[in-house]
């Protein structure tokens, strides 16, 4: 696993208690992957959308995407990222409180990869977490493949 | 005037007519046989006077022969006077009406008399042998011998007769032709007085009567009446009768339209009401959603630090532990950590945890008013085998029999919604037993005796147990959220019954219960039988 490289985790979350929470409890699971914090949907559009931004970092990340944030909520950055035909290769997995049916199936049809429910019971929040630090940790994309073959493969 | 009298003249009058014409046909008739009667009398008083000529010329022919032959038997025999004095009495008596006549047959009965002296002288003549006397006063033209005033006088009397006779027959004739006269009369008559009595029963009585059969189905179709008919009679009445059902009837149906115009307005502030409450409450549910939501962000927070704080702690104890510090301060931090920092942290803990149970009660209340159904027909015979299999272990634990009435009729509704509903009925009966005696739980439907308390396409169900029974004062707040009776009985948030009542009026339906306490509960519900209709 060291050899490889691993996908850089971008966390979109404003609430600065639960960002803290994620990333200890991601790293207590043994999470040594790259984390970037970004507060709202607005600061997380400026980043993916940045033209400075390298086609090989992009295809190297995984987004971390609450909904209820100030500015440009989570369901709006989703609908951004996969109407976009470069960024919409990135996993989002939607990481939020909201449990509402008809939330979780609007997140589905804009094409987010996987929606988490924070639960308040934080041992079961911890193990959610630690799992999908696992997941992260053995989760391939298709650029990093393509890296590894070699660049003039691409 | 009344009917009955205008009848009765319309029959009357022509009748009396008609009377009077019969009367006078019979008089003229009466007359006319008379006026014969008196025609064929002079014919007879004419034979009559005849019969008395011809024995008086005869006798004078006897007489002369008498002479002749010189025998004076044949002469003046009493039997011929006897019969002259017949025939002239006869004749007198058929005159008798006519002074005229009268007179004459007296003239005629003196000189038959006179005759009849000188026949007598003759014949005594000739039986004392007078013959040749008799002979000379015979060639005398004048004297009693001779017939000649009778006849004459007879004559008159005839042409006399005659002429009474002609004028009788002149009478006849006009006598007969006024007869026919006041035949054909009483003819035209009859049938002028027939027209005149059917006009006059059509203008009076005829034509008012149609007016008042046109009124009559005017009046049952409600449509404007024709004007009044005059007049005075039951028909007027009958009339005006009519007339007044009219306008009573314009006017009730007028009251009827202001009733039905106001019951339309206010069907329609009803309508405008409910939809205003059914509006207040979706704002109420989405406002509790939003909010309870929105709690749950801080939650997880708390949850998460003092958990935090509980492991920092712990690597504070396993640090102190390391110190080389004396063994009583290390004692005493270990103290100060274990009896206030981690019991502090627990309260809070349970605190979060059960803030958190309350929110996710109040999502799961307004989620009730949210969620879509998608309704069926359900057989609740097997929706209570599954609650029932579900709940067996807890059934078991707590020594209760759980009982299905067989052949409980079928509800429409969403399955996963009247699962819920039975599902939470029965866990409370399971949960609410009394101690003092053994669970018996009956999931029941109730015979429809007279639905009026439910409606006629409602199927109510039972869920009876005898545990622990609701006291009176709190029978009203069984269905209001968070308002829990037996708190420590079970554990819940007591918002399982609001949100049973929020699916059951969802469903259209109803629920209540009857209770008394120490002996058991019963709580009904009343389904939709069958979909609704469309319409």
């Amino acid at each position: 696993m060291a050899a490889e490289q691993s996908v850089n985790i971008i966390l979109v979350e404003d609430d600065d208690g639960h960002a803290v929470l994620v990333e200890k409890n991601l790293r207590r699971a043994g999470l040594v992957n790259g984390f970037v914090r970004l507060r709202d949907g607005q600061e997380a559009l400026d980043y993916l959308f940045d033209p400075q931004r390298s086609r090989v970092e992009l295809q190297q990340l995984v987004v971390l995407l609450d909904v209820n944030m100030p500015r440009v909520n989570g369901v709006e950055v989703l609908r951004r990222l996969k109407a976009d035909p470069v960024l919409s290769a990135i996993p989002v997995i939607m990481l939020t409180t909201t449990d509402d049916p008809r939330e979780i199936g609007r997140c589905y049809e804009y094409g987010c990869n996987v929606y988490i429910t924070k639960p308040v019971e934080y041992e079961d929040f911890i193990e959610a977490i630690r799992r999908l630090g696992f997941f992260l940790q053995v989760v391939k994309l298709p650029g990093l493949a393509a890296a590894q073959k070699g660049p003039d493969q691409q | 005037m009344r009917l009955l009298t205008k009848g009765l003249l319309i029959v009357a009058i022509p009748g009396l007519f008609e009377i009077v014409l019969l009367a006078a046909l019979f008089r003229s008739q009466a007359d006319a046989a008379d006026a014969e009667r008196w025609a064929a009398h002079s014919a007879l008083v004419i034979n009559k006077a005849a019969e008395v000529r011809e024995p008086l010329l005869l006798e004078a022919a006897r007489i002369r022969n008498a002479i002749i032959i010189d025998d004076p038997t044949p002469v003046s025999r009493p039997e011929l006077w006897a019969d002259l004095e017949i025939k002239l009495g006869d004749l007198t008596r058929l005159v008798a009406d006519n002074p005229e006549q009268s007179s004459s047959v007296q003239a005629l009965r003196e000189l038959v008399d006179q005759y009849r002296v000188w026949a007598d002288s003759a014949r005594e003549r000739m039986q004392r042998g007078q013959r040749d006397e008799l002979i000379r006063q015979l060639r005398d033209d004048q004297g009693p011998h001779r017939l000649s005033d009778f006849l004459n006088r007879l004559d008159g009397f005839l042409t006399k007769e005659r002429h009474l006779g002609s004028l009788r027959n002149e009478t006849l004739q006009s006598a007969r032709q006024t007869q026919t006269a006041w035949l054909i009369a009483a003819v035209i008559g009859s049938i002028v007085a027939a027209v005149l009595a059917s006009v006059a029963f059509t203008r009076s009585i005829g034509g008012r009567i149609s007016v008042l059969t046109i009124n009559a189905r005017r009046l049952a179709d409600g449509l404007p009446l024709a004007a009044r008919v005059g007049g005075q009679d039951e028909i007027s009445v009958l009339d005006d009768a009519l007339h007044r059902s009219s306008e009573r009837l314009q006017e009730a149906s007028q009251q009827s339209e202001q009733y039905r115009s106001q019951l339309e307005r206010r069907a329609g502030e009803l309508s405008e009401v409910n939809a205003d409450l059914l509006q207040q409450t979706q704002d109420n549910e989405m406002f509790i959603y939003s909010v309870s939501h929105d709690l749950r962000s801080p939650l997880v927070n708390l949850q998460g630090f003092s958990k935090e704080i509980g492991h920092a702690t712990h690597d504070l104890l396993e640090a102190v532990q390391a110190l080389p510090v004396p063994e009583p301060d290390k004692a005493r931090l270990r103290g100060v950590v274990e009896d206030d920092i981690l019991p502090a942290l627990r309260f809070i803990q349970n605190a979060v945890t059960r803030s958190a149970g309350i929110i996710d009660s109040m999502l799961r209340l307004s989620r009730a008013g949210r969620v879509e159904y998608q309704p069926v027909m359900l057989d609740m015979n097997v929706i209570g085998q599954r609650i029932v299999a579900a709940m067996s272990g807890s059934i078991r634990a707590k020594g209760a029999v759980v009982e299905i009435a067989p052949e409980l009729p079928p509800a429409f509704g969403d399955p996963t919604a009247i699962e819920q509903v039975l599902g939470n009925l029965v866990g409370n009966a399971v949960n609410y037993l009394d101690p003092a005696r053994s669970g018996h739980i009956v999931i029941d439907h109730l015979r429809q005796e007279g639905g009026a308390a439910t409606g006629p396409e409602m199927n109510v169900y039972v869920v009876r147990d005898n545990g622990l029974g609701i006291p009176p004062a709190y029978m009203h707040k069984m269905f209001i959220a968070f308002q829990r009776l037996h708190g420590n009985a079970a554990p819940g948030e007591g918002i399982g019954l609001a949100l049973v009542k929020r699916v059951v009026e969802r469903h259209g339906g109803r629920i209540w219960v009857e209770s008394a306490e120490g002996e058991g509960s019963s709580f009904y519900v009343a389904l939709p039988a069958r979909p609704p209709a469309v319409v």
